[in-house]
C-alpha cells in the first residue's frame, strides 16, 4: 500500500516536472533597451557594355547558338550610409545578393539603443554607371533619403524600411 | 525505480518503447488538430482550438506533454545505452539510427512550436535564422523574413507546416532501421505502463493545460513568454554566442555523438569473440536461431556429407551475448570462451575451489547486474560469476546440484533490464518451462531458484538469500554425487579454449 502510494507521488511529481519545464518563463533578451531596424529589398540598376562578337569567337559556336552581340556588366551597388545621433554606424557599398552580386540589394541592419529619443539619417545612394549602358532605372531611385527623430520606448523596434508605392525610405513599427 | 514500480514496469527499461508509444499519440492527437490549423492565420487558429475547451485545449496540451515526454524518454534511452556500453560494434546502426531519431524529433518540435507563431516561436525562428545565415548558401538573409513589416507569407508556415507533418512519417522508417538488428523487438510498453503514462498525461492536460502564450509582434524585442525547456532548452546558451561559434559547438557535439561507437569500442584484445558452432555437433534443432536476440544466426544447408541444416553465424552481427551457448544442448554453439563446454570446465574448476558439497547455497549470478555481486563479491556463499544469465547451460546449474549445492540461487537482471536483452526470459523458460536445452528433469528444481536483482539492488539479492535459505531448511539435506557424467547429454569433446 505504502509503496503503491509512493510511486504514485513520484509518478505525479515527475509529470508535473514534465508540465513545469514545458512552459518555463524565460526573458530571451533581458536588455531594457529598444532597436533600430533597417531592412529592405530593392533592385539596383544593371549596367553592362556590349560589341559585336569577333569572327574568331563566332566561329567556334555553331550558327543557331551565334549572337548578334555579347554583353558584360555589373549590377551597380549602392551606398549606405546611416548616422544615428549625429554618429556615423554604417558606411558602407552594398552589393547584390549572389555569388554574381546580381541578385536583388538586401540591407538588414539591426541596432540596439537606449529607450528615448534618436535621431536617425540614412542614406542610400547608387553609384554611378558613367558611360555605360543602364536598365531597370525606374526600379528604385538613385538616391533615398531618410532624416527623422524616433521615440522608442523600452523593447520597441522602429523598423525603416523602402515602400515601393511611395519610392522612399519609411518608419513603420514604432518610434514616429 | 524498481523497488517502485518493480521491474515489470520500470519506465527505464521500457524507455524505447515508451517513446515509440508516445510516436503514436503525437500521430493521434497531431491528425486531430491538424483539421483546425490554418496556415493563413496560425496564431489566431492554435488560439481558437485552445479555446475550445472540451477538446480542442486538452488535446493539443496532450500532444504538447507527449512531445516533451518524448524527449524524457529519449534521453533516458541514450544514457542507458551508453551507461551500458551497448554502442559500438553491430549497435552502431542502432545508436547512428536512434541519433537520427533524436534530431528528427527535435527538428519536428520546433517546427511545432513554429506553427502557434507566439513569441517562443518568433525566438526560435529568428535564432534559427540567425544560425542559417553565416552558411554561404543562401543569397539573401533568411532572418530577414522575420522582420519585417506585414503578415508572414503563407508559404512559410505551409514549408513548416509540411515539414512538421512529413517528418514524423521519416520517424517511423527510421524506428524500423534502429530496431532492423533484433529479434522481436517491442514496440510498445505493457499495457498497464502505457495507460498509466497516457492516464498522467492527459490528467495534466486537463487540470494544467498549456494556455497561449504572447503573440509574436515583429516590432517588440522578445519580452518574458514560456519556453519549452526540452525543446528551446539551447536557446539561452545559443543566444550569448556568434552564430559560427555556434555552429562550431553543434557540429562538435554531433561528432562527438556520432564517433560514441568508435570512442568506446573496447581496444581489438578485449573485444570477445563472436560465437562460433561446431557443425559436427549441430542437429540442427533451430533453437540458438530462434533464442539470439540480435537475429545473427541463420540455419544454412550443411555442405559436408550429412543432410540437412546447420547453424551459422553472422560474426557482423553477433555481441558475443552467448545466449546460444545455453539455448544448445550439445553444447555446439557459443562465444570461444563461453560456450558450454567452457561453462562445465568452469564448474568443476569452481566445484573444487569453493569445496561445493559443503555449501548451503552456491549463487550463479550475472556480472551486468545482480546487485555488482560478481565484482564485490558476497561474503555469505560463493558467487560464480557469468557475463549473462542467459548463457548459463542447464548443465551447468545441474553440476552445482549434484555436486552437492543444497540450492542454486541464480541471481540475475530483471528480464526489461538484460544488457542481451532476453537473458533472463529465456534461462527462466529452460529452468520451469522445458524449453529446449532444459533443465533435465532428474534435477529437483526446488534446489534452483532465480531471484532478478539490478546492478543497484544488493539488498533484493540478501532478501533473496535469506528467503530461499529457509525454503531450504524445509527440504531433506541432499548428498553430493560422485562421478557426475553429464556427457550422456552432451556429445564429449575437446573443450575449445
Amino acid at each position: 500500500m505504502m509503496r503503491s502510494l509512493m510511486a504514485g507521488v513520484v509518478a505525479l511529481v515527475l509529470t508535473a516536472g514534465i508540465g513545469g519545464l514545458s512552459r518555463w518563463e524565460w526573458e530571451a533578451d533581458k536588455t531594457s533597451n529598444a532597436a533600430i531596424r533597417l531592412a529592405w529589398r530593392t533592385r539596383s540598376a544593371r549596367v553592362q557594355e556590349c560589341r559585336p562578337p569577333t569572327a574568331e569567337e563566332l566561329s567556334g559556336v555553331p550558327t543557331h547558338m551565334q549572337q548578334r552581340e555579347i554583353c558584360e556588366g555589373r549590377v551597380l551597388a549602392y551606398r549606405l550610409r546611416v548616422s544615428l545621433d549625429s554618429q556615423v554606424v554604417v558606411d558602407e557599398d552594398i552589393h547584390g545578393a549572389g555569388a554574381r552580386e546580381d541578385r536583388p540589394i538586401v540591407v538588414f541592419r539591426e541596432f540596439e539603443v537606449a529607450e528615448g529619443t534618436h535621431t536617425v539619417e540614412v542614406s542610400f545612394e547608387r553609384e554611378d554607371g558613367g558611360e555605360m549602358l543602364t536598365d531597370n532605372l525606374a526600379l528604385t531611385p538613385a538616391t533615398l533619403e531618410l532624416s527623422t527623430r524616433l521615440e522608442l520606448n523600452k523593447k520597441e523596434i522602429a523598423l525603416i524600411t523602402y515602400d515601393t508605392e511611395t519610392r522612399s525610405l519609411v518608419v513603420q513599427g514604432y518610434g514616429m | 525505480m524498481n523497488a517502485l514500480y518493480t521491474w515489470r514496469f520500470n519506465p527505464l527499461y521500457h524507455s524505447g518503447a515508451v517513446t515509440q508509444m508516445l510516436m503514436v499519440v503525437l500521430m493521434v492527437t497531431g491528425v486531430y488538430l491538424i483539421f483546425f490549423y490554418r496556415i493563413s492565420a496560425p496564431y489566431e487558429s492554435v488560439d481558437r482550438i485552445t479555446n475550445q475547451v472540451w477538446f480542442g485545449r486538452w488535446i493539443r496540451s496532450f500532444h504538447r506533454y507527449a512531445s516533451d515526454a518524448a524527449v524524457v524518454s529519449i534521453a533516458f534511452h541514450m544514457l542507458r545505452v551508453f551507461v551500458q556500453d551497448r554502442t559500438w560494434g553491430p549497435r552502431t546502426l542502432a545508436w547512428i539510427s536512434g541519433l537520427t531519431l533524436l534530431f528528427v524529433t527535435f527538428v519536428c518540435g520546433w517546427t511545432g512550436y513554429v506553427m502557434v507563431w507566439d513569441v517562443q516561436a518568433m525566438v526560435l525562428a529568428v535564432e534559427g535564422a540567425r544560425f542559417l545565415d553565416v552558411l554561404p548558401i543562401f543569397s539573401e538573409p533568411i532572418g530577414r523574413t522575420f522582420v519585417t513589416s506585414g503578415a508572414l507569407p503563407s508559404a512559410f508556415f505551409f514549408l513548416n507546416l509540411f515539414l512538421h507533418v512529413a517528418l514524423p512519417l521519416t520517424i517511423f522508417v527510421v524506428i524500423w532501421i534502429h530496431v532492423s538488428r533484433i529479434a522481436r523487438p517491442r514496440l510498445f510498453p505493457p499495457k498497464k505502463l502505457t495507460w498509466s503514462i497516457i492516464g498522467l498525461l492527459v490528467g495534466m492536460s486537463v487540470i494544467w493545460p498549456i494556455l497561449m502564450g504572447p503573440e509574436a509582434d515583429v516590432f517588440r524585442i522578445a519580452e518574458k513568454a514560456p519556453f519549452d525547456v526540452f525543446y528551446s532548452f539551447w536557446l539561452p546558451i545559443t543566444k550569448l554566442m556568434p552564430a559560427g561559434l555556434g555552429w562550431l559547438a553543434v557540429i562538435g557535439l554531433s561528432t562527438l555523438l556520432l564517433l560514441v561507437p568508435l570512442l568506446t569500442r573496447p581496444a581489438a584484445v578485449e573485444i570477445p569473440k563472436p560465437s562460433t558452432v561446431n557443425e559436427a555437433l549441430c542437429d540442427a534443432c533451430r533453437q540458438c536461431y530462434i533464442d539470439c536476440p540480435y537475429e545473427a544466426i541463420a540455419m544454412i544447408d550443411r555442405e559436408d556429407s550429412k543432410r540437412g541444416q546447420v547453424a551459422h553465424v553472422h560474426p557482423e552481427l553477433c555481441v558475443s551475448c552467448g545466449i546460444c551457448s545455453a539455448s544448445c544442448a550439445p553444447m555446439s554453439v557459443g562465444p570461444p570462451l563461453q560456450n558450454g563446454r567452457v561453462q562445465l570446465a568452469g564448474v568443476k574448476e569452481f566445484i573444487n575451489e569453493e569445496n561445493v558439497a559443503e555449501q548451503k547455497v552456491v549463487i550463479v549470478a550475472c556480472g551486468n547486474g545482480a546487485g555488482g555481486i560478481v565484482a564485490n563479491g558476497f561474503p555469505e556463499a560463493p558467487v560464480l560469476g557469468v557475463e549473462c544469465a542467459g548463457s548459463i547451460h542447464t548443465s551447468v546449474l545441474e553440476y552445482l546440484v549434484r555436486a552437492g549445492a543444497q540450492g542454486v540461487l541464480v541471481a540475475v537482471c530483471p528480464p526489461h533490464d538484460c544488457w542481451s536483452r532476453e537473458g533472463p526470459q529465456w534461462m527462466s523458460e529452460r529452468i520451469y518451462n522445458d524449453r529446449e536445452a532444459e533443465l533435465q528433469p532428474r534435477v529437483d528444481k526446488r534446489r534452483i531458484r532465480v531471484a532478478y536483482a539490478s546492478a543497484a539492488e544488493l539488498p533484493v539479492v540478501y532478501r533473496e538469500y535469506q528467503n530461499y535459505l529457509a525454503d531450504l531448511d524445509k527440504l531433506d539435506a541432499k548428498e553430493p554425487e560422485r562421478n557426475i557424467d553429464i556427457s550422456d547429454v552432451c556429445i564429449p569433446q575437446e573443450i575449445e579454449a
